[in-house]
């Protein structure tokens, strides 16, 4: 075999190149958007803006830590520090050529951030993190590439839609309807929080992409899309890893040209 | 889930149109749709399908809020008042029809009715989609 | 993005088949298929005697002052795969299903209990002759005994007959000149009830043993437990031995009916381990390879090797997810809805039909496969998988009827395993590629089912063809108790429909135990197991009538 070039995800096409721009944390994602600070602790609605982080353990700097080798090692997250809560972000991402979609969104957090915990579904995708830390994070996710007013939610409970039909305006399905269409604007905004307790004003998210520009954009293979099977190399990347486990345990010294 | 029908099950599977939205409906979209398919004869129900909106959120920390969602509303069909509890997706015409020809010209006049009233797209089949018979759920 | 793609020619598409009674008298059967009223306007018939009956039980007419009436539903009821049943989610909770509950019913109360030992006991230790007649008065005795009834002491209280009616004992054998001579009434006749190609093979495994299919009553298994099942045979069948061969009942030999009852007896669950708090004889034991051959299809339509897989499978989704996962497990309100997914609406059923037909086409055909070249099953697999996941893509309604991933990675993954299997008649094989389709449903997609749902699936190709203690065993004998597959719902239906696939792609008569096979032909079960989502689908509409009822003994 001939060197191969590490990369973060193979192929060509272009659901590949973006799981690739995705994962690579050199890369600086294009932000779309700016959603205020105080509107994006408002859609979490964790705590209300210039309210005090409640902590859960006093800060760490007050040397009650135990003497432990790996705490001295690894350098901990401004929230671990100062004892904050863990609190969370989901989104729900539509299978219709959402920007991104839940395992991208796992790998990406994961070769981006540190001191956070991904959980990943079929149709919405969690991180946890310590709340001041989280907030940076949520804030940059939703005002970057990888978010769409129309496709993406923001929901922490009742998160059906992923698999839905579109609304008239495109805009994913959600029986909480958390988000609106403004006609006028052309605007999706946010009337409701993550979890769709009323919010005192609206936020406007802003413009959702026009089709033809998410199908550039996503992350997803689909038969109307991007088909998998049409990128060569990352057909064969999927075999190739099926084929080194199956073999690796089952007939090892017969693994070979790895 | 209703379980119900409108009109007591026919106990053989009469022909069913399916009318499936390419997109889900907003309540004044299904107004128009029903109101379309209003006048035309032999029909003998019709059931709407789509995603359940509810009238009050039921779980999480705002539980027991009117969820206020825009498309649970009433809506008028021919004259008549008719809560919309769902974002409608598709519909199940029932037909009340007694030879191939009369069905075809029925189908026809849904399938104008839809065209004029569905413009996002909207496939049309005939079938039998749901239940005819009572099942166990009819005996709660 | 709208897929406007016409959906008339696939099969899941059926569901929307145009149906029309034949004969009006004929209440179950006999439909004119229409698939895609357009393509096939000639095939149409409107029965004006089906119309008339329509007509005669009062269908309100249009009244003008109300208009069309309307209903409202969250989604559409579940057709059970190829039948013309339409029943609602709750109806198909195995807590409102009889025919479910009868179908593990008529599992745990079997118990296969071999006439050899016994028979040697009564020639060589007792001296006594046995013979086809001698046998024929066991069986007698033995039918009265099993249901709890009382033979050789005085003074036996005795269970109520109604309560019991579906308890018996009967033999089978591959000895045709033995079972000739068998009362025909207590005979599982393998050569009635097999094709001959299959009779002759099961005759063969079977040899000149002579077995008892003995049946419990449903009662006693639901009283007690799965464990207590070869204990009420082992006493029943010995109380039969003392009264007909004439024994005295203190004899230290009488031990060794029960003995041999208890121990050298087929159950249909094997022993499970102390952590999963189930004892034997319980659905978390049941071999994949047992309960393929507990599912008949491949027996009364042979033909139709498709069919006697996606039973399985359908039987797999009620037995190991609803009942056994959903109940046993976690308990709660179970996991209805998921589950169902493999054996309503005909998509499953779409899937694995154009899998067959990917096979023939292109792969020459069943077992035709060489597993030793990996690379075009892998192909076979890819092929087979994005198949099925483009079916999601191009069409709108089935994302939305299979609106979890969950549902929709089994779908897919049971649809490339089982084309695995029957390509290459190698279970382990199509196994195999369960886990190729997971693989790539995750890397196509970017999701699949739930953390929990996916752990098995992205570690399964290792242990696919190990075969080693502790890392495998061939896909037959695993089970719902193999390490990686006792947690997570979704698999286990696929995995009993990969083992069946295998051997019904070879033309066997069975998959792992030939006895089991057997037993589970026998016409007298309450439950049909050649028609399984037939039957769900009957206890849905409540016409399956379930066995171990009491109200024979309440005041009514």
């Amino acid at each position: 075999m001939t060197a191969y070039k590490r990369q973060f995800y193979p192929g060509a096409s272009s659901p590949a190149k973006n799981r690739r721009k995705v994962m690579d944390p050199k890369v600086k994602l294009k932000k779309l958007r700016d959603v205020s600070m105080d509107d994006v602790v408002r859609i979490m609605g964790h705590r209300n803006p210039g309210e005090d982080y409640k902590s859960i353990h006093p800060p760490i700097e007050e040397g009650k830590e135990p003497n432990c080798p790996i705490r001295k090692l690894v350098e901990p997250i401004e929230g671990a520090k100062k004892g904050d809560r863990i609190r969370y972000i989901q989104f729900t991402d539509s299978v219709y050529f959402a920007p991104i979609s839940p395992y991208q969104r796992a790998w990406m957090y994961l070769s981006r951030y540190r001191g956070i915990d991904t959980g990943t579904l079929s149709g919405r995708q969690i991180i946890e993190v310590r709340e001041r830390d989280l907030e940076k994070l949520a804030k940059e996710m939703i005002d970057n590439e990888t978010f769409d007013p129309a496709l993406t939610g923001i929901r922490g409970a009742t998160v059906h839609g992923h698999a839905c039909r579109l609304d008239e305006n495109g805009l994913m399905f959600d029986a909480w309807q958390r988000y609106i269409w403004d006609k006028n604007k052309k605007e999706v905004v946010y009337v409701k929080d993550q979890v769709a307790v009323p919010l005192d004003r609206k936020i406007s998210v802003g413009k959702p992409a026009s089709m033809a520009d998410l199908k550039k954009r996503t992350t997803i293979f689909r038969a109307d899309g991007v088909d998998m099977r049409d990128d060569k190399e990352v057909t064969a990347y999927g075999l190739r890893i099926h084929k080194l486990r199956t073999f690796g345990g089952y007939q090892p010294f017969n693994v070979k040209d790895v | 889930m209703l379980s119900e029908p409108t009109v007591d099950y026919a106990g053989i599977p009469l022909p069913e149109v399916e009318v499936f939205s390419h997109v889900l409906l907003s309540a004044e979209t299904t107004e128009k749709v029903l109101n379309a398919l209003d006048p035309i004869e032999r029909i003998r129900q019709i059931n709407m399908t789509g995603e359940s909106v509810p009238r009050e959120l039921n779980s999480g920390p705002a539980k027991g809020l009117p969820n206020n969602h825009s498309e649970r509303k009433v809506i008028k069909v021919g004259g008549r008042e008719v809560e919309l509890r769902f974002q409608v997706g598709a519909f199940y015409i029932e037909l009340d029809v007694e030879n191939e020809e009369m069905m075809n010209a029925i189908v026809e006049k849904i399938r104008t009715a839809c065209e004029a009233t569905l413009p996002r797209g909207f496939d049309l089949t005939v079938g039998r989609y749901s239940k005819y018979r009572k099942t166990l759920s009819d005996y709660k | 993005m709208h897929m406007a793609a016409k959906q008339k020619d696939k099969l899941f598409m059926d569901a929307v088949k145009k149906k029309f009674k034949e004969d009006p008298t004929d209440m179950e059967t006999k439909y004119y298929c229409y698939g895609g009223w357009k393509q096939s306007k000639s095939k149409v018939e409107f029965q004006k005697s089906a119309m008339a009956i329509a007509k005669k039980r009062g269908f309100p007419m249009m009244n003008e002052d109300i208009g069309i009436p309307l209903g409202q539903r969250a989604w559409m009821p579940y057709q059970m795969s190829h039948t013309d049943i339409y029943v609602e989610a709750d109806d198909l909770h195995c807590v409102n299903n009889t025919a479910i509950q009868q179908a593990w019913d008529d599992i745990r109360r079997t118990v296969l209990v071999g006439l050899d030992s016994p028979h040697g006991t009564i020639e060589k230790r007792l001296g006594k002759e046995v013979t086809p007649e001698t046998i024929n008065a066991y069986l007698e005795a033995v039918n009265h005994t099993m249901p709890g009834g009382a033979i050789v002491q005085e003074h036996m209280a005795e269970v109520n007959p109604a309560l019991v009616w579906d308890s018996y004992v009967k033999v089978y054998s591959g000895d045709d000149e033995l079972i000739d001579e068998i009362d025909k009434r207590f005979v599982i006749d393998i050569n009635k009830l097999f094709p001959k190609a299959q009779a002759d093979q099961l005759k063969k495994a079977i040899g000149k043993t002579l077995m008892q299919a003995v049946r419990v009553p449903t009662i006693v298994g639901r009283l007690m437990d799965g464990a207590t099942v070869s204990r009420h045979a082992a006493m029943q069948i010995s109380m039969a031995f003392i009264s007909s061969y004439k024994l005295a009942a203190g004899e230290a030999a009488i031990a060794d009916f029960a003995y041999s009852a208890k121990h050298q007896s087929i159950n249909m669950g094997t022993m499970m381990p102390a952590r999963r708090a189930r004892g034997p004889n319980e659905p978390g034991g049941i071999p994949f390879g047992f309960f393929a051959d507990m599912i008949q299809s491949d027996r009364v339509y042979p033909d139709d090797p498709g069919r006697a897989v996606l039973e399985t499978v359908g039987l797999g989704a009620a037995i190991f997810d609803q009942v056994y996962l959903g109940g046993y497990m976690s308990g709660g309100v179970g996991f209805t809805q998921y589950a169902t997914a493999t054996y309503t609406d005909n998509i499953l059923e779409d899937y694995v039909y154009h899998a067959i037909d990917v096979i023939k086409d292109k792969y020459g055909g069943f077992c035709k496969l060489d597993p030793t070249k990996y690379d075009e099953l892998m192909k076979l697999g890819d092929d087979v998988n994005a198949y099925a996941l483009e079916m999601y893509e191009r069409y709108p309604a089935i994302m939305e009827t299979h609106f979890g991933g969950s549902q929709r990675a089994t779908v897919a993954a049971a649809t490339t395993g089982i084309a695995g299997s029957m390509a290459t008649g190698i279970a382990d094989c199509g196994l195999n590629m369960w886990y190729l389709s997971m693989l790539q449903h995750k890397e196509r997609t970017g999701r699949l089912g739930f953390y929990g749902y996916d752990l098995q699936d992205q570690c399964g190709s290792a242990n696919s063809f190990s075969y080693r203690s502790d890392e495998g065993l061939p896909a037959e004998l695993r089970g719902p108790n193999y390490p990686n597959y006792a947690m997570n719902v979704g698999h286990l239906s696929g995995y009993s429909g990969i083992a069946k696939a295998s051997h019904v792609a070879r033309g066997d008569a069975f998959t792992a135990n030939p006895y089991i096979r057997v037993a589970f032909a026998d016409p007298s079960l309450v439950f049909d197991f050649a028609n399984i989502t037939k039957e769900i689908g009957r206890g849905g509409l409540r016409e399956f009538v379930p066995a171990g009822e009491r109200t024979a003994v309440i005041k009514g």
